[in-house]
């Protein structure tokens, strides 16, 4: 191999990377629609865990006809009509439009998004042990916001009491879907325990302030706290703040509160 | 270990007798991350096999025509490619263990036992004997993964594949998990005992000191 020429040199390292990247590239591609589906099945997946309808081993699409898409007007908090594939509802490019999303002041962000796009897709599960009208309605709500190391992804789920006034709401489940806190410890937001502790607990008081929270040795008991994640305050925190935030007078609260007051 | 060209020798001496993780200490890193279930170690096993199978043998294919000077940052490029193509093979048709494994499969490109095998001999050898050397790399170091894996998910959690062996206390059965299991420094302890047990068995491979 001695008295390798410097031309031979760079054609060995171009050739190669050539090819690298040639076969590296080409499978990319081959995969990327798998890929989509699988992510957009654990999407799917995510929201009806949260829902609590999820069970291991069940088709997610199946299931997922059981839920209807609801396209919100974050501002005006109303359903709107359209195509849920308008590209305003795609929430990484409403990040990126300026017409598209509001710029939030600090005191109004406690989940430390900094921009909150306009328009929004939450989902209603429909029960189907129910005949006709149900007296709750089950909304999942896309929630995220900042923990330690992190922005959290994930949904919630709620029942709200048709007309039956800011204590029906209850929380159904939640899950976080994308994350990327310290595996063990705030990592535990996945951990099914932890998410057991959340069903049946209320979310507001009657002035429709948001009292659902995490909060250290919490009895389970609790009409409102759930027990925080041990070794992860800053996590558990961001849970907190981000229910402020999504369940609060900015997110979805109003619109929660137009099914609760039933009109 | 570095003329023998007796295939099975090649093959199987790195599950006991060369064994990447227990007598040459390397890829420890990843052997820690991975280990907390059997599901994952199996995996990680099996990617890590693949991949210094098959960069040993694209290395040892073109190791003619490598340049000295640049011999390493070839190796590089190849072991980088095959641990991209595994990572997205996995993240197409095993997500939730790829989501499991996360950054683990992208640092086997920096797992010191691909890296060396290429160096130390796919570089000197043919193809098939590379391919072998590779395997049996992979294997042995897979072996350790899959035995540290069992002690862990079945002290530390109870279970093994996830299904309950001896029932957790968490779960209303009687088994106090041993919570040590589930962090890093049990694979330390683990893999410092199974270096322990094969040095008792096989002398020869204690240090002189």
């Amino acid at each position: 191999m001695a008295g390798d020429s410097d031309s031979k040199t760079v054609f060995v390292a171009v050739g190669l990377c050539l090819v690298c990247s040639m076969v590296v590239s080409v499978l990319a591609v081959v995969l990327r629609p798998i890929q989509a589906e699988q992510r957009e099945l654990f999407r799917k997946q995510s929201i009806l865990d949260a829902a609590g309808i999820w069970r291991d081993g069940a088709d997610a699409n199946k299931l997922f006809g059981r839920v209807r898409e609801i396209k919100l007007d974050l501002e005006d908090h109303i359903e709107m009509d359209g195509d849920a594939s308008d590209p305003k509802y795609d929430r990484a490019k409403s990040l990126r439009d300026e017409d598209l999303h509001v710029v939030l002041e600090q005191a109004d962000d406690p989940a430390g998004l900094k921009k909150l796009e306009k328009n929004v897709i939450i989902y209603e599960v429909s029960n189907d042990d129910d005949e006709g009208e149900s007296q709750t309605t089950r909304l999942v709500l896309p929630i995220r916001g900042r923990g330690l190391w992190s922005t959290l992804y994930g949904f919630i789920a709620v029942d709200v009491g048709n007309g039956l006034g800011p204590e029906s709401v209850t929380v159904v489940g939640i899950t976080y879907y994308k994350h990327g806190e310290t595996p063990g410890l705030g990592g535990e937001v996945e951990n099914p325990l932890w998410k057991d502790k959340w069903p049946g607990k209320k979310v507001y008081d009657e002035d429709w302030k948001v009292v659902v929270e995490v909060a250290k040795n919490a009895p389970q008991d609790s009409p409102t706290q759930v027990d925080a994640i041990s070794g992860a305050t800053l996590t558990s925190n961001g849970v907190t703040n981000m229910l402020q935030f999504w369940l609060g007078k900015k997110g979805f609260g109003p619109y929660v509160r137009q099914i609760a007051d039933g009109s | 270990m570095a003329d023998d060209h007796n295939p099975k020798k090649v093959l199987t001496d790195p599950f006991i007798n060369n064994n990447p993780i227990a007598l040459q200490i390397l890829g420890l890193c990843s052997a820690l991350a991975v280990t907390v279930k059997m599901e994952t170690s199996i995996v990680m096993a099996i990617s890590v096999t693949l991949v210094t199978g098959c960069s040993n043998a694209a290395v040892s294919l073109i190791r003619a025509h490598i340049p000295s000077s640049i011999r390493i940052i070839c190796q590089m490029t190849i072991i980088a490619s095959l641990v991209i193509m595994v990572d997205q093979i996995l993240q197409a048709f095993a997500p939730g263990l790829s989501r499991q494994l996360s950054v683990f499969v992208g640092l086997i490109i920096t797992n010191c036992i691909v890296m060396g095998r290429a160096e130390a001999y796919a570089m000197k050898n043919g193809v098939f004997m590379s391919f072998l050397d590779g395997l049996g790399n992979g294997l042995g170091y897979g072996l350790i993964l899959v035995l540290v894996g069992f002690c862990r998910e079945l002290f530390g959690s109870g279970k093994l594949f996830g299904t309950n062996i001896m029932t957790p206390v968490t779960e209303g059965g009687w088994y106090p998990t041993n919570g040590l299991m589930l962090i890093a420094p049990s694979a330390f302890f683990l893999i410092g005992l199974i270096i322990w047990g094969i040095r008792t068995i096989r002398p020869e491979q204690v240090d002189a000191s």
